[in-house]
Parts: C-alpha cells; sequence; structure tokens
C-alpha cells in the first residue's frame, strides 16, 4: 500500500513540475509576443521618422541645393526683367519736345537710357545671384521644417505605443498561472503522499513489523516536504 | 477552483491600455490629415499671390514718383537752361537707373511678403500639430500654448513707399531757390540804383 502511494505521489510530483514548467512556457512566449507586437509598432514608427530624416538629407544635399538655388537667382532675376520691361517711360515722352528736333542730344538721351537700363540689369542680375541663396535656405528650411514634424509624429506615436507595454508584460506573466497553480498542487500533493508513506513505514518499523522500504528514495522525498505538511497531513493521506 | 482571476483583471488593464494608444494613434493620424488637407489650399500658387497683391500695392507708387521725378527733373534742367544737354542726359540716365534698382527692390519687397506670408502659415501650422499632440499630452498643451503666443502678428501691414527719388535733384535749383535767387539780386539791383534784369523766362516753374 505505501509503495503504491509513494509511486503516486512521485508522478504527481513530476506532472506538478512539468505543469509549473508549462506555465513558465506559457508565460515567457506571452511576454515574447507581446515584446514582438511591440517591436512591430516601433519598426514602422521608425521607418516612417527615416523617411523623415531622409527627406532632409535630400533637402540639404549640395546637389540640390545648387539646382534650386540656380532656378531661384533665374526666377528673380526673371521677376526683374519683367518689371522693367512694363516701366513707364516718362522721360522719353518728356524728352521729345525738350529736344526741340536736336538729334544729338537725343540719341545721347538714348544711348544714357540705354547704358542705364544695361547697368540696372547687370546689378539686377548680381542681385539675384545674392538674393538666391537666401531663398534656398528658405526653402530648404520650410522642407527640413517639414521632415522635423514627420520625425516629431513618428516620435511621439512611439512614445505613446510604449505606454501600454509594462501593463502587457504583467499581463503576459499571468499567463502560465493557471498551469503553475496546477503544477504547485500536485506537487504538493505528491510530496505529501510520498511523506506519508515514508512516516507510516517508520511507524511500522518502530513497531516491530518487517516492513521493507526503499528508504533512500523515500528520504530523498520527504527532505523537500515543509514541516508542517510532513507533520499534519500523514493521517489524512494515510487514510485515503 | 479559480485559477485565473487576477490574470483576467491584469488583461483588461492591458487591452484598455492599448486599446487608448491605438485611439490617440487614429486621432493623431487623423487630424494629421485633416491639418495637411486644410492647409493645402497654401499652395505655390497662394503665397505667389501675396507677392503680387504687394507689387499692385507699391509698383503704382513707385511709378508714380518717377514720374514726378521726371517732370521735376525736366523743369529743373529747363530752369537752369540746360534741357537738352548732356548733363541733363546724364542726370535722366541715372533716374532711370536708380528707377530699376528702385523696381527690382520693390520686387525682392514682394519676395519677402510672401516668404513672410509662407512662414506664418507654417506657424500656425505647427501650432495646430501642437494643439493635436495636447489633446493627448497635457504637458505639450503647455508648450504649445506658450509657442502659439509667437504666431500672433508676426506680419505688419505694408506701408506706403517713402520718398524714393529725393537726390534727383542735387545741384540744381528748385523754383523756389531760383525765386529767391531773382529776389535777392533784385534788391541787390535797386539798392545800387539799377532796376531788375528781364530773366523771369528761366524762372520754370516745376
Amino acid at each position: 500500500m505505501c509503495d503504491v502511494t509513494a509511486a503516486i505521489g512521485a508522478v504527481a510530483l513530476v506532472a506538478g513540475a512539468y505543469e509549473q514548467h508549462q506555465g513558465v512556457v506559457k508565460a515567457d512566449k506571452a511576454a515574447v509576443n507581446v515584446r514582438r507586437a511591440e517591436d512591430a509598432r516601433q519598426k514602422v514608427y521608425s521607418q516612417e521618422a527615416q523617411q523623415g530624416f531622409q527627406q532632409n538629407m535630400d533637402a540639404t544635399n549640395k546637389d540640390t541645393f545648387d539646382q534650386t538655388q540656380a532656378s531661384n537667382a533665374k526666377a528673380r532675376n526673371d521677376a526683374y526683367n519683367a518689371q522693367a520691361s512694363a516701366a513707364p517711360q516718362p522721360i522719353q515722352q518728356q524728352a521729345q519736345g525738350a529736344m526741340g528736333g536736336n538729334k544729338v542730344v537725343a540719341d545721347s538721351l538714348g544711348e544714357a537710357l540705354s547704358r542705364a537700363n544695361a547697368y540696372a540689369g547687370s546689378l539686377g542680375n548680381a542681385r539675384a545671384n545674392l538674393n538666391s541663396f537666401g531663398q534656398t535656405m528658405f526653402d530648404t528650411n520650410q522642407l527640413l521644417g517639414r521632415g522635423r514634424q514627420q520625425i516629431a509624429e513618428a516620435g511621439n506615436l512611439s512614445k505613446y505605443s510604449l505606454q501600454p507595454l509594462d501593463a502587457e508584460l504583467l499581463s503576459a506573466g499571468h499567463k502560465g498561472d493557471k498551469a503553475k497553480a496546477l503544477g504547485s498542487l500536485l506537487s504538493s500533493i505528491g510530496s505529501m503522499m510520498i511523506g506519508g508513506a515514508g512516516g507510516a513505514a517508520g511507524m511500522a518499523a518502530s513497531a516491530g513489523g518487517n516492513a521493507v522500504l526503499n528508504r533512500g528514495s523515500v528520504s530523498g522525498a520527504s527532505t523537500s516536504l515543509p514541516a508542517s505538511a510532513y507533520s499534519g497531513g500523514n493521517a489524512g493521506w494515510l487514510a485515503a | 477552483m479559480c485559477f485565473g482571476g487576477g490574470s483576467s483583471a491584469s488583461d483588461q488593464y492591458a487591452a484598455e491600455q492599448r486599446a487608448a494608444a491605438q485611439k490617440r494613434e487614429a486621432d493623431i493620424r487623423t487630424g494629421m490629415a485633416a491639418i495637411n488637407q486644410n492647409f493645402s489650399k497654401f499652395n505655390n500658387d497662394f503665397y505667389n499671390q501675396q507677392g503680387q497683391n504687394y507689387l499692385n500695392f507699391a509698383m503704382p507708387q513707385l511709378n508714380k514718383q518717377y514720374t514726378d521725378a521726371t517732370h521735376d527733373l525736366g523743369y529743373a534742367l529747363a530752369r537752369q537752361g540746360i534741357g537738352a544737354s548732356s548733363e541733363g542726359n546724364r542726370r535722366y540716365g541715372n533716374l532711370a537707373t536708380d528707377f530699376q534698382l528702385q523696381r527690382q527692390g520693390v520686387v525682392d519687397k514682394s519676395k519677402d511678403v510672401a516668404n513672410q506670408a509662407r512662414s506664418d502659415v507654417e506657424n500656425a501650422r505647427s501650432g495646430l500639430i501642437g494643439d493635436l499632440y495636447a489633446t493627448a499630452d497635457p504637458s505639450a498643451a503647455a508648450a504649445a500654448a506658450t509657442s502659439k503666443a509667437q504666431y500672433v502678428g508676426t506680419q505688419p501691414a505694408p506701408s506706403m513707399l517713402g520718398q524714393m527719388f529725393g537726390n534727383v535733384l542735387d545741384g540744381l535749383n528748385t523754383y523756389q531757390q531760383q525765386y529767391q535767387n531773382a529776389q535777392d539780386y533784385g534788391s541787390a539791383m535797386a539798392a545800387l540804383g539799377g532796376g531788375m534784369p528781364s530773366s523771369s523766362g528761366r524762372n520754370v516753374r516745376g
């Protein structure tokens, strides 16, 4: 009878250990799943931030900057020229009367005005080139601002996505609770059964009986029993 | 026997937390799309029109000042008797150069106006994005409220052009100077017992 009880106890011990292990595995797997899901979300945010960063890198590329600056210089100079060609010509109208048909003076005025236009045009060209840098920096900064906004958005979402992680990991840690509890129960039962069988054998030996017990296996298992279970549980288990 | 009571509570809390984070993300992405949609109307055409508005405001003023300066110069040259002269042509040439450079300046200013408009609109957009984040983040709300104050009134109303051709008559007598000279000359001649010469033909009123 005691051999059977000890054998059942040993099986319960093994089953308990297995269930506890299964509980740990389940919790571990759940935690890994939580982390993998968060990794996937963070990867998306990272890609979005990377897009913004790459956009900013492209905006500050020297070749791109040179092209934009040249385009801005041309646009500015074109605007100057468009205004120059649309300008009123009061001098020419006024001078026609004042010259009184003096062709030499009229030609001289025409040359003076041509020189004036050429001079203003060359200054306008230089002015457009000069202003083009500031305009290009302004345009570039606008693009950089947009890129930074994209990076900031990704960072903001990333930060807030991490907030539930603690709760999710805590929840994942409970995933194997049923198996762990069952394993713990089985282990306790097994220990008590083995301990009970050992206690009965001791009583039989002290009474002069010839019970043959495998002392090694029983004593080894009994040492893991809590004192209260060992002492208080014998009667119940033996009766069962 | 129950093994799962505590686990269920933590599951529910974690699910609530994740749902809140997902809702916040969805709200922000929806809000960003709405902001981008609203601000898509502020495109290059819009900013170019802001610049054109300044041109329409300033260029007529400059044209009028140029026409007036041309007339003033013509009268001043006539008063000096050099209406048709190389000096007159040189001064007309300088005035024309000055006019073109002033026109370039007005074009530059119109670009500044367009750039300022772009910058102001972009700042307003950034403020809205800050507000969007702040709806789920109280610390960001305070920062957005502070920075929003900087967006108010950054673009002053354009002022009228000042005197752009003030030096066109440098070295030439104005009508008032010419009149005063004639008065002084007449007084001097009267004191000496002579009469005032007939030189009023060179007093061309400008």
